[in-house]
């Protein structure tokens, strides 16, 4: 069919679903970022005088730049354990067929689809001091006393890349089923081992993939809620949790406004990336 | 119904590139198989979208029946279309797709079951009105493309190099099929290819296309035995292309002098005395002779190639490399050796198919 | 190296044990007949889902999360089309822009979403109810009903439009005899996923809603906050990713069926079959 040439119903059709996000999407999150010019008053509530004292409180307090340090390293942790997992885990993929691949398919999604009450919930029942992991790993002999996985980092990080292996896996694999056989063969015929076919071949083949799935998971961790929050509780602090705290506890809207668009800022700007890759190449993944 | 097609003066650009297609006429009588003849990108599947409607000349205009076609949406002309990949429809079955045109065109409901079995029986399938094409072979696919596109009686029918995609056997199958096919429906067909066998074998006329310009249109015979240009002569078929000087130009035949022969050669063109000009004679018209009076020139044999139904020749002359065919069993009557190393001569056997031309192949 | 390694077969099997740990626990957890939870679940019973039936806050957000999840889903996948349709068909500049505004909301944590929502909706006046979580959600999954119908109606081979053109069908008839058909499947997914987001979505719900009136997820939240050994909530969590997996599963069955019937078996990950 030929292309719409007609500039009503190209407004139209542009226009509605614009208009629809515009007005409900980026009007609030604009005044959002008004607000964060203003100054929250425990008595007045909030007062709309620009200034940046948030701004100066949040780069000052080393407390806050102490979170979000916490959350980008919890996240760089997640991207590269969620690599490691995932490059073989996208290999894998590939090399099964049919009902398998739809199996394993169905497994990589199910994180994501379940809700992540659920999911922590499941957590919470593993992974508490008395929990089955720690029962099995004792029953086993491999530690003595049970170890904590609840409300720690290592807790977190495993939530999260529960849920963020997916996009990684898929992202990687979408890369690597582009590289033709032939070349991995024409590699073999002129004498190169597994090891260097990988190293010279595949990997960096596979790079576009890798890069995009890590920004992708870099950006998802950043700003998870959920799992984060409900694993970590109060002592695994990320950025995510001090916005609730300041929003919905502390009702200091523009403080919270403020944490929530230097995370945006951060997490903006590595999606941005991402769709300019996937745009470029024309099909969105 | 089938009904004439003529390009007018048919100008054709994407964005601000070179035109695809320039001052492109051409008319095609009613009935006619006519071959779209050249290299990838000389213009000749803009010219189909150009003729089915899915694209507009930027200059020039179409005629369907002497109907101007400007304006009319391709859903609305009568042109059927075989696209190279066969374009079925995937989601339907044989008999869904064939019935596709008959319901878009309302035919009557009830004969439409009728009119497919028709078609189907016309392209020689049976048995599959329930099958979806992903379980056809391609052969199979491409008749039922040929069925659907054939089904609601088109005015044209066109066709994006319908063999291309097939194998040699099947290619002779097929093109004895369209042949059949077409004096069957005696409907206009305008055929795509790049192949000049193809375009030898099933087009009742030729117009060979080079970058959007047509080169000549004419009958295989014309196009094989007095090509108007050194490109044609050099695309369809095999041709000897020699360059050399016109000494002599008398009634029509010039005398050509190059490095290593002397011959005439009929004048396809501007060929006067002191211009450079290519000489072209194909191979099979090049024969072995006794002695340097009759010969064009004097040559050592190269490399003998025995090629079943022929024995090819690559025989050295001057610096150029010349193709000889004999036919298998064929010995000249002379009893010269022609094994690599001898010295030979060789003359052509019908002068008259000697040609010439004003250009080089550098400047071609 | 296309065979299936040993190693990575077995690291396929851990990575799915992984994978579903937490969902398989829940869910048999919700089997046991103590009454605290317990894993391994001692016992089975079917007796707290039989007592979720009792417990009218429950079923309310059931019902509240499925009505949201409903609506929201149907319309991101109305104006994602739109958009789709404009971006492939038609726009030539901007598409970079419109598909970045399309998917921005997949660059903010889900609770500035819920949170900036609600200072909004409170400033026009209209605050935390039904609508404004409904409308949040669209905005929510649309990223995702967008990415997935692009990548069906860009997976329509034009060809197949123009060949429905030249045999006589007029553009809406193309559209809906070769374009929609073809590009349903994916309208079809991006809609269950839209869905499926939706109900199971606690960060945004948590902001757009009132005591009245909390959805499923949000409501075991809260009773997970109060006492987490309860387990009613295992029962009513396994309820929530059994409904999951059959949307789920009723999608990928539509799916199957479809690709199967067009591209062959080999598409859908059977062997080939020449008629």
């Amino acid at each position: 069919m030929d292309n719409v040439r007609n500039r009503t119903a190209l407004t139209l059709l542009v226009g509605i679903p614009s208009a629809f996000l515009l007005a409900l999407f980026v009007v609030p999150m604009l005044t959002m970022f008004l607000a964060t010019f203003y100054r929250f008053d425990p008595t007045a509530g909030v007062v709309r005088e620009i200034s940046l004292t948030n701004y100066v409180r949040f780069f000052s307090d080393g407390y806050y730049l102490e979170v979000l340090a916490q959350t980008a390293v919890i996240s760089g942790i997640v991207v590269l354990i969620s690599l490691v997992l995932g490059y073989p885990a996208a290999m894998l993929l590939l090399r099964l067929q049919g009902m398998g691949r739809m199996i394993f398919i169905g497994l990589l999604l199910l994180p994501l689809l379940t809700s992540a009450v659920v999911v922590t919930y499941g957590w919470l029942i593993l992974l508490g001091r008395g929990g089955f992991v720690n029962q099995v790993l004792q029953d086993i002999g491999l530690i003595r006393a049970p170890l904590q996985f609840m409300y720690t980092k290592l807790g977190v990080v495993i939530g999260l890349v529960h849920v963020v292996l997916s996009f990684m896996t898929l992202s990687i694999a979408s890369s690597l089923q582009r590289i033709d056989d032939k070349l991995i063969w024409a590699a073999h015929s002129l004498g190169a081992s597994p090891f260097m076919v990988f190293r010279k071949i595949i990997w960096p083949l596979s790079l576009p993939g890798v890069v995009a799935g890590s920004m992708l998971v870099f950006a998802l961790s950043m700003s998870a809620y959920a799992t984060p929050v409900l694993i970590g509780g109060a002592r695994v602090k990320v950025m995510s949790y001090l916005i609730y705290q300041q929003q919905m506890v502390l009702y200091d809207l523009p403080f919270g406004a403020t944490l929530a668009v230097i995370l945006m800022v951060t997490t903006s700007v590595a999606l941005g990336f991402a769709t300019l890759r996937a745009t470029r190449g024309g099909i969105l993944s | 119904m089938s009904k004439s097609v003529e390009l007018r003066n048919v100008w054709k650009s994407y964005g601000a590139d070179t035109p695809v297609l320039r001052d492109v006429s051409l008319r095609v009588m009613p009935g006619e198989r006519l071959c779209l003849l050249g290299p990838s990108g000389s213009g000749k599947t803009t010219t189909l979208n150009v003729i089915a409607g899915f694209t507009k000349p930027d200059r020039g205009s179409v005629l369907i029946g002497g109907v101007p076609q400007e304006g009319i949406a391709p859903h609305k002309r009568r042109v059927g279309v075989v696209f190279q990949s066969y374009a079925l429809f995937p989601h339907m079955t044989v008999y869904e797709n064939v019935a596709f045109g008959l319901k878009m065109h309302k035919y009557p409901a009830a004969d439409i079951p009728a009119r497919v079995r028709e078609c189907l029986q016309l392209v020689r399938l049976t048995d599959v009105e329930k099958r979806y094409p992903a379980q056809l072979s391609g052969g199979q696919q491409q008749r039922v493309a040929l069925a659907r596109a054939l089904a609601m009686q088109p005015d044209v029918l066109l066709l994006d190099e319908p063999l291309s995609n097939l194998d040699a056997k099947l290619r002779r199958e097929m093109r004895a099929e369209l042949l059949d096919l077409h004096s069957r429906t005696q409907v206009t067909m305008i055929f795509v290819t790049h192949d000049q066998e193809e375009a030898l074998t099933l087009g009742h006329r030729i117009a060979v296309l080079r970058d959007g310009q047509l080169q000549q249109v004419g009958t295989p015979d014309e196009l094989y035995n007095t090509p108007s240009n050194l490109f044609v002569a050099d695309f369809i078929g095999e041709s000897n292309l020699l360059p050399g000087r016109v000494t002599r130009h008398e009634g029509g035949v010039a005398t050509v002098q190059g490095n290593g022969f002397l011959c005439d050669a009929r004048a396809m063109g501007l060929c006067q005395p002191g211009d450079t000009v290519t000489v072209a004679i194909r191979p099979h018209n090049l024969t072995f002779v006794s002695s340097r009076d009759k010969a064009l020139g004097e040559g050592r044999v190269l490399r003998v190639t025995y090629m079943g139904g022929r024995t090819e020749y690559e025989v050295a002359v001057g610096p150029h490399v010349v193709l000889v065919w004999l036919a298998a069993d064929e010995r000249p009557a002379h009893a010269v050796p022609m094994e690599p190393g001898s010295v030979v001569y060789l003359a052509p056997r019908d002068a008259a198919k000697v040609l010439c031309y004003p250009e080089t192949k550098a400047t071609t | 190296m296309n065979r299936l390694h040993p190693a990575l077969r077995v690291f396929g099997m851990l990575l799915g044990v992984y994978l579903l740990a937490p969902i398989v626990t829940v869910v048999l957890a919700s089997l046991t007949t103590t009454r605290y939870v317990t894993f391994p679940p001692q016992g089975l019973t079917l007796r707290w889902y039989m007592a979720i039936l009792e417990r009218t806050d429950f079923v309310e957000s059931l019902l509240l999360s499925l009505l949201v999840g409903v609506l929201s889903a149907t319309l991101a996948c109305a104006l994602s089309f739109l958009l789709v349709w404009a971006i492939e068909r038609g726009v030539q500049r901007g598409r970079f822009l419109l598909t970045l505004l399309a998917l921005s909301p997949m660059a903010l944590p889900a609770i500035v979403l819920g949170v900036g929502l609600l200072h909004f909706y409170s400033g026009i006046g209209l605050g935390a109810s039904p609508l404004s979580l409904i409308l949040g959600h669209t905005i929510l999954v649309f990223p995702f009903t967008f990415s997935l119908t692009q990548v069906g109606l860009a997976g329509v081979d034009r060809r197949l439009e123009r060949a429905a053109m030249s045999l006589g069908a007029s553009p809406w008839q193309v559209f809906r005899h070769v374009t929609l058909p073809l590009m349903r499947w994916a309208v079809l997914a991006g809609w269950a996923f839209a869905f499926v987001m939706s109900f199971g979505d606690l960060s945004v719900a948590l902001f757009l809603q009132t005591p009245g009136m909390m959805t499923l997820p949000v409501r075991i939240y809260a009773a997970l906050v109060y006492s987490s050994i309860d387990p009613l909530l295992t029962a009513v969590s396994s309820g929530l990713v059994l409904l999951t997996l059959l949307v789920v599963g009723l999608v990928f069955l539509i799916y199957q069926n479809g690709v199967q019937k067009m591209y062959g078996r080999a598409a859908s990950g059977g062997s080939g079959r020449r008629g």
